[in-house]
């Protein structure tokens, strides 16, 4: 006895046969995040995943612009490449300017406070009477960058500016911003009466107002605003449809492979069915059925996904049915819906939380296709799907940035939420635990 | 004495994991003459499977051969370029697996898979292929080869399906067969049978055998010797009357004693207490050193191969000599 | 072996029929037939004269006899939008989608097999792991996306192929196809591409699987302790015994294919089934629809069949299973 006592104690490392102290319970939430920090790949995603639910929650004050509403967009900054700045929108005036030679006069009329709060103008008529020469003084109403078109129109007839250049056909003379400073109204007849000459001016200030990082679309919205909110719709549906299939999905698996018989057979010939058609064939049919709009969208991806949640939870919890647990909680004379739901159902998680991933990624996915196609969400609510659709043709023409970088966006979500996924699958995969 | 067919010294084969070295081979020396039939005996995790493969060059990664040397007929094997380990095996050392089920090919036929190891060595014409490989099976005691060799391996029973896999191993008429637990995965009778026939034929066409096992009354009627595996080390071999009748390692005792048999009816049954020590763990000096009876301080240093008599090794501090076959081992479990 | 072929035959046909009853239900019980077979613009009197001539007012079973009856005649009512058969619409652009299918298959499979035993086989080399992260990028992202940027690189950047389109057609054993031209194929080969993405990225992955599972089985070490060259239990051992679950897939898959060939017809503007139907949901062409339906359900009938016929060849033990069932 005491051989074998004394050779017990004598033991480094290896075990004995003499008790230790249990390891430390470790819950299998904190197992589960251990593993799964343990592939770099999966942790790169996740942040990845985490940026991306954060835009899409917090989409409306994080964007630069809100893409849909009117008031914040201008088709003359359509289809600016990425980089381009957005600057205030120039103002225009026209300046009336009335002469009168014979008193050495000029009045000066505005009908805009902008780009020029203030004009005044100056004249001195030649001795023959043939010359006008004017002085304008301009006085900005705020910094001014450039002006870009100047225009003096209604000039007498047979009257010529001494500068700038005559339009071919039209009646007004284009001018130079140097120009309009001083110049010359000339007409060789002279000048009866006094007469009022129109002078268009259209400037900007040149602020800068945002930068368009990923340029706009064909209507003028930014893009980078646009793909925050497109990520927001196409996130939201293919996770609320996700969800409700899972609970749909989950509680029909379950019941058939609780009850078996005659109730299982029915629920899987069903499944199987459904699973034997290409989920986009039969979204296809159902929007064909059902018409458009973001309901029906989100009723054929429930449709579409359901059977795949179903499948799953029914293999899993026929395999939990088995264990002795079950037995256990039979013979305490627990209720059918808490065996169900209390005891099998947390068992089946770990492989229909898996599949879950997958799915949202699939259902995000199938989203953009329909939308794509022009049968998915309406324009009211464009989802990233939407938004490549809509950049399709000027792809052709070399406008890349507006169907590319939402599918951009589209991809890495699903990228993002496919390497998480996968680690969870290595995981929560029993076969490939490796334990001790 | 001739020189050994198969010289294996101080052989070591580790597999490098994530957790660790695990070091399944940790010095194992031993040696099989020509038409000897080696029996290799230990409990499951002692390394024994582990050496047959090294043997053939068959050591899955991350394992690999880490140090040691593998004399087969003059030739070193350690090292050799895998072509040339190729040649010799199935030709020269040939190998039965424990489960003939997983052995064979499921959707082969089995005269696929027999002309194909015929085909491998040699240029060979199909019809003497399939002539050599009917006349094997019918050595190994097949009725009817020539329908049975266009069978697929699930129409076999398990004891038929082990035949055909000893008719592929001989088909070459190897120097050398190691078979790794041949007979565990069979009824008691068939064993019977397949050991009675592997006898026969060993002895007809003097081939030596490494017959791997864990079960002692396998080998107590077949090997001419045996080597005693512990914790990836032989630590005792000798001739099977030696080795089972006057056992000298403490684990050799112990095995042995653990035996039920009809002579100690009606008392408790001997245990070696505690456990196999996992082999990425193992305990410094001499790896029985935790759970053995006779274990001193000393025993904290590997002990040294020592050979008290010719053809006798021993891998101990102190050994039991002469002593009762359960000295030491306390009949109620501590 | 030909009792299985009949017993799977007859159990295709009882789908079939299943399905048919499906889609009459689907049409019209549930469904307010006049307004799916008929134009939304049509009068009063067009409608009357439609129920007398659809039959529309007798009881249901009949009207699912003549359902069944007009099936097998191939007629399932008319296209608002071509005024022709919409059966025939759809024979008619069947081939365009048959080729685009048959090509995306063969690139999947003659791709996808080998890179899949290549990952397999050396799964920590950096070729094993560029192929897997590949073949993620293959089947999560979006098919129409996978088909704009083939655009974009390959039509719009480097101008080496066109960008939409089915090229020249010519004729050869009886069958016109545009896989017989040169032209043809610059056509197809973006197209075929696209659809394969998928299909060719689960077969990658599912073969490197089912290598990884089989190269550790006994056999195969068997093999090796047999003195097979590596050629040989790669090319047949292990080889013959991963064909099943491949040709599962494959065979599975190909309802995939028609599917995504919707997709990809509308980016490449490909003259197939899959563009007609995308057009004719769109306008509510419901002829053409219901058309579409039965010859995909058709379509993948016989596929399956085909299938478990291949999977018997394949695997010998189903075969002879069957036999004593």
């Amino acid at each position: 006895m005491t051989d074998l006592a004394d050779t017990g104690k004598a033991t480094e490392g290896g075990a004995a046969g003499q008790a230790r102290t249990p390891p430390r319970a470790i819950s299998p939430w904190r197992r589960i995040a251990s593993d799964f920090i343990e592939s770099k790949v999966a942790v790169v995603g996740l942040v990845m995943l985490s940026i991306i639910v954060f835009i899409a929650l917090f989409a409306p004050w994080i964007s630069p612009q809100n893409p849909y509403d009117l008031t914040q967009i201008r088709v003359e900054e359509s289809r600016l490449p990425p980089g381009s700045i957005s600057q205030t929108p120039p103002s225009e005036q026209t300046v009336d300017l009335t002469v009168d030679p014979a008193a050495g006069a000029a009045t000066v009329a505005l009908d805009n406070e902008a780009p020029f709060s203030a004009v005044e103008a100056a004249i001195e008529v030649s001795g023959d009477g043939t010359r006008v020469a004017v002085t304008l003084d301009l006085e900005p109403a705020a910094a001014i960058d450039s002006l870009d078109r100047i225009r003096v129109d209604d000039l007498p007839r047979g009257a010529e500016l001494s500068v700038g250049e005559k339009h071919s056909f039209r009646s007004f003379w284009e001018l130079q911003a140097d120009e309009i400073v001083s110049f010359e109204i000339v007409s060789e007849d002279g000048f009866a009466a006094p007469f009022t000459i129109e002078i268009d001016l259209r400037g900007t200030s040149g602020e800068e107002l945002m930068t368009y990082w990923l340029g706009t679309d064909g209507q003028g919205r930014d893009m980078l605003s646009a793909i925050f909110y497109g990520l927001r719709i196409s996130l939201s549906v293919g996770v609320l449809s996700g969800i409700a299939a899972l609970i749909i999905g989950m509680s029909l698996g379950l019941t058939a492979a609780y009850f078996g018989g005659r109730v299982e057979t029915v629920i899987m010939r069903i499944v199987d069915l459904q699973l034997s058609f290409p989920a986009i064939l039969v979204a296809l049919m159902l929007l064909a059925i059902l018409g458009r709009g973001i309901d029906k969208v989100i009723l054929a991806l429930i449709i579409v996904q359901w059977a795949y949640y179903a499948r799953t939870a029914r293999s899993a919890a026929l395999v939990e049915r088995r264990k002795e647990y079950v037995e256990a909680a039979h013979c305490l004379a627990l209720s059918t819906p808490r065996i169900i739901f209390r005891h099998i159902l947390p068992n089946c998680l770990p492989p229909v939380i898996v599949v879950g991933t997958v799915q949202v990624a699939n259902a995000i996915a199938l989203e953009a296709t329909l939308s794509f196609l022009g049968i998915g969400m309406p324009i009211t609510e464009p989802s990233l799907g939407l938004l490549i659709s809509n950049g399709f043709d000027y792809l052709l023409s070399g406008r890349y940035w507006i169907s590319v970088f939402p599918g951009v966006a589209l991809l890495l979500t699903i990228i993002a939420i496919n390497l998480v996924g996968d680690q969870l699958r290595d995981i929560l995969n029993p076969r490939l635990r490796r334990d001790g | 004495m001739a020189e050994p067919l198969l010289k294996v010294t101080d052989l070591e084969t580790s597999f490098f994991t994530k957790a660790g070295q695990v070091r399944s081979v940790d010095g194992v020396s031993f040696e099989v003459a020509r038409g000897e039939i080696l029996g290799v005996v230990g409990e499951s995790g002692s390394g024994k499977s582990v050496t047959g493969f090294s043997i053939m060059g068959l050591v899955d990664p991350p394992g690999r051969v880490a140090g040691g040397s593998i004399v087969f007929d003059g030739q070193e094997l350690v090292g050799l370029p895998e072509e040339a380990m190729r040649r010799l095996r199935g030709r020269r050392i040939a190998m039965i697996f424990q489960d003939p089920m997983m052995t064979l090919n499921p959707v082969l036929r089995i005269d696929t898979q027999m002309i194909e190891a015929l085909k491998a060595h040699g240029d060979i014409s199909d019809e003497d292929a399939r002539a050599r490989a009917r006349e094997t099976l019918g050595m190994v005691g097949i009725p009817a080869p020539e329908e049975r060799l266009k069978s697929y391996p699930h129409q076999f029973s398990g004891g038929m399906r082990q035949r055909v896999a000893i008719a592929i191993a001989l088909l070459h008429r190897p120097d050398l067969i190691i078979a790794d637990e041949p007979t565990t995965a069979l009824d008691v009778t068939i064993q019977a049978q397949i050991l009675y026939e592997v006898q026969r034929l060993v002895a007809e066409q003097n081939t030596a055998m490494l017959w791997i096992t864990h079960d002692l009354s396998v080998v107590a009627g077949l090997a001419d010797r045996i080597a005693v595996m512990y914790a990836g080390r032989v630590v005792e071999t000798g001739t099977v009357a030696e080795v089972i009748d006057r056992p000298a390692h403490p684990y050799t005792v112990g095995l042995i004693g653990s035996v039920p048999s009809r002579n100690r009816r009606g008392q408790p049954l001997v245990q070696i207490p505690g456990m196999t020590p996992s082999p990425l763990n193992l305990p410094e000096g001499c790896s029985f050193r935790t759970r053995c009876p006779r274990a001193q301080d000393d025993c904290v240093i590997d002990p040294a191969i020592t050979e008290p008599v010719p053809g006798r090794h021993l891998r101990c501090h102190h050994p039991v000599l002469g002593a009762d076959a359960t000295a030491g081992y306390a009949e109620e479990d501590a | 072996m030909t009792v299985f072929i009949i017993r799977r035959l007859m159990q295709a046909i009882l789908v079939m029929f299943i399905m048919s009853i499906l889609v009459f239900a689907g049409v019209y019980a549930i469904g307010n037939p006049i307004d799916i077979l008929l134009a939304a613009d049509a009068t009063q009197a067009d409608r009357e004269r439609a129920i007398q001539q659809l039959g529309l007012d007798l009881p249901l079973w009949e009207q699912y006899f003549i359902f069944l009856g007009n099936l097998f005649q191939g007629e399932i009512g008319r296209s608002f939008v071509f005024n022709e058969p919409a059966l025939s619409l759809i024979m008619d652009r069947l081939p365009a989608t048959l080729e685009l299918a048959a090509a995306a298959l063969f690139i999947s499979v003659f791709v996808g097999i080998p890179l899949g035993i290549w990952a397999g086989l050396k799964p920590d080399s950096l070729a094993g792991k560029s192929i897997m992260v590949g073949s993620i990028f293959g089947f999560s992202l979006p098919n129409f996306w996978q088909g704009l940027m083939l655009i974009l690189i390959f039509a719009v950047a480097l101008g080496w192929l066109p960008s939409g389109g089915r090229g020249e057609t010519a004729v050869f054993l009886g069958i016109e196809s545009s896989l017989w031209t040169l032209d043809g194929w610059s056509h197809l080969i973006l197209p075929a591409i696209n659809v394969s993405l998928f299909k060719a990225s689960l077969i990658i992955r599912l073969t490197r699987a089912s290598v990884r599972e089989v190269i550790g089985l006994d056999y195969v070490k068997f093999a090796r302790a047999k003195g097979l060259r590596n050629r040989r239990v790669v090319g047949v051992h292990v080889l013959k015994n991963i064909m099943i679950p491949i040709t599962t897939i494959v065979g599975l898959e190909l309802a995939n294919v028609i599917a995504f060939a919707v997709v990809t017809e509308t980016v490449f503007a490909w003259p197939g089934m899959g563009k007609l139907i995308i057009d004719s949901i769109f306008v509510l062409d419901r002829p053409v629809i219901v058309a579409y339906l039965m010859v995909i359900v058709v379509m993948f009938i016989v596929i399956n069949l085909v299938v478990d016929i291949l999977y018997s060849i394949f695997d010998p033990r189903v075969r002879l299973a069957d036999r004593g069932a």
